[in-house]
This record gives C-alpha cells, structure tokens and sequence, in this order.
C-alpha cells in the first residue's frame, strides 16, 4: 500500500470511526467500585500495620544500650563489691544449679546434632512462610 | 479529558476524598470496562478487571507524578490487569498476524459508508470493530477514537512507538477489509467466486 493511499485509509477510518461507540459499563459500576474501595478502606483501618515498639522506645532502648556501652568503656572506676559479702550467701551452699544440673545430665551428641538441625529448619521455614504468607497478602 | 481538567479531582483523591475518586470512575469507566472487554471477551470478566483496574489506580494514586495524562495511566493499568486476569485463567491474548494485500477502493467504500443511515454506520462500525482481535479492537480504540498518540500507546501496551505505527497500519488494513466485507458483500462474493475458479 502506497503513502498516498495509506493516507486515504487513515482519513476514512477516521471518518468511520467518528460513528462508534463506547460499551457502556454496566448499570451501577461507579457505585460497586466505591462500594468495593469503602469495605478495602475500613479493613485497611482495622487493621493497620502497628509496631509492637514505638519510635520513642526504640529512641530509649537505643539511648539505655548506647549509655551501658559508653559506661563500660570510659568508665575508670573499679566497681565495688564488697558489698556482696554482706549477705552471706556462701552459707546457703551451692548455688550454681545450672552447674549441678550440668553434671547429672547427660545428652549424646547426636541428640544436640538433631536438635541443632530441627532449629536450622524451624528457621528457614520461619523465614520461608513468612515470605510466603507476606506475598499472598495473608495476615496472621 | 485533559491532564488539568482531571488534577484537582486526583489531588483531592490522594487526600482522602473518596468522592472525588468516584467522580473519575464516573468519567472513565466506560472507556475502562471497554478496554476490558476488548482484552477479556465477557462482559462478567470485564467487569472484574475493570473494577480491580479502578482499585489499582486508587491504591497508587500517590505514584502517579502526572508525567503523561491520568487517562493513559489508567488504560495502562487496565491493559495490565486485563493480561494478569488471562493469564491467571490460563488463556492467552488474542493476536491476529494475517496480513490482507489487497487493493481496497476506498472511494467506494466512502460512497457505500455514506448511503448508510446513522444508526446502520453505528452498528457496521461497532460489529467491525468487535471482529478484530483483542490487540487490533484496542489500537483502533485509542488511536482513532480515544485519540491518542503512538507515544501515549506504546505506553500504555508496553511496547515501542515503532512496533505501535507497524501494529496499527496492520490492524488498519484489516479492519478496512472487515469493513469491506460488510459494505460491499456482492464484491467480495464475486472475487472469491472468481478465485475459486481459476483455482479449479
């Protein structure tokens, strides 16, 4: 097809298609859709994401830590414990029950390898639903 | 509609004024389902991707920077959804390759056009249009009755203006040859008739 008649074409199909129209949208689409967009903004706001800690506790937390550390670290002064042997707590007996525990307890290494194991897979699939659960929009 | 004539309407939108979003789902929407309708085929389907395509757009309003017309924004988002919704029900856009070389009086056909009532050029136009296929019905759509650019299309189809213009001259041939068909049918009768001997 030549320009000219390419032309020719282009200005009757212009012409032509001054005569079409539009399918109409069914009767009531502009209220489903704000009907639609109403029920997505009231379970928006239902539910909104909310931080279990707010800014100004991570602001305190981040200011409690950052103060222990500088203390540790520039702090020159021995601390003091010799306030410690006041409450006598040497006459109680053996305190360190972890310790006790320690030695009457016995596990075999293959128990600590399953169980090093089952905490590896428990946080992959953690991390694996989580992601799973987030990409469909699922809400736990 | 003009990019200034809808920016009040979408600032006060993203500010939370839901009526003003309702206004441009009142302006839009049949252009929108349209479009649907083009991509999906059933009007029950057009329907579902013409509201979610209005969900869309109001979720990323506040993306929309105003860089081409809020129109062209909104066809592209239903272009989009159109393809998501045929390919979550496993079937594919309708393309049509065939390419017509044929000599078309155009003439003739403007002569056969005019002789037409008003009502039987609207119904010729509209059952020509509806026998193209998806991508051809869309390119038609915007460019000669949206009246958009091949800029503003390629946009919207996520393609390049080149492959738009090579697009739309094809879909042009093939809708003249529909047109053809429906105008002068003892034409076309006649030519096949005679094809049909001379292969014989």
């Amino acid at each position: 097809m030549n320009k000219y008649k390419e032309r020719e074409l282009d200005a009757f199909l212009k012409k032509v298609t001054q005569s079409m129209e539009l399918e109409r949208a069914p009767k009531n689409f502009s209220i489903a859709v704000m009907q639609q967009l109403n029920v997505k903004l009231v379970n928006k706001s239902n539910i909104a994401y909310e931080p279990l800690v707010s800014t100004k506790g991570w602001i305190a937390i981040l200011l409690l830590v950052s103060s222990f550390i500088g203390f540790l670290i520039f702090d020159e002064h021995q601390v003091k414990m010799d306030w410690f042997t006041t409450l006598k707590l040497n006459t109680l007996g053996n305190m360190n029950l972890l310790e006790r525990v320690a030695n009457t307890l016995f596990v075999s290494d293959s128990t600590i390898y399953a169980l090093v194991g089952l905490l590896v897979f428990m946080g992959v699939q953690v991390w694996y639903l989580k992601r799973f659960f987030a990409k469909r929009q699922v809400l736990l | 509609m003009s990019k200034d004539k809808d920016q009040p309407l979408i600032t006060r939108a993203i500010t939370g004024d839901t009526s003003a979003f309702a206004k441009l789902v009142e302006n839009y929407q049949h252009m929108v389902y349209t479009l649907a309708l083009k991509l999906v085929k059933r009007p029950e389907d057009a329907q579902e991707v013409a509201q979610d395509s209005f969900l869309r757009a109001y979720q990323a309003l506040s993306t929309f920077k105003g860089d081409s017309k809020f129109s062209t924004w909104l066809y592209k988002i239903t272009y989009n959804k159109g393809l998501d919704f045929l390919k979550k029900r496993k079937r594919m856009l309708e393309i049509n390759d065939v390419d017509y070389n044929f000599n078309v009086n155009i003439s003739a056909l403007e002569n056969n056009w005019d002789s037409l009532e008003k009502q039987e050029q609207r119904q010729t136009i509209k059952n020509a249009v509806q026998e193209l296929s998806a991508t051809d019905g869309i390119l038609i759509t915007l460019f000669y009755f949206e009246e958009l650019s091949l800029i503003e299309i390629a946009d919207i189809l996520g393609l390049n203006d080149n492959a738009v213009k090579v697009k739309l001259f094809r879909a042009r041939k093939r809708l003249s040859y529909i047109l053809r068909r429906k105008l002068e049918p003892e034409t076309i009768e006649g030519y096949e008739a005679h094809k049909g001997r001379s292969i014989n």
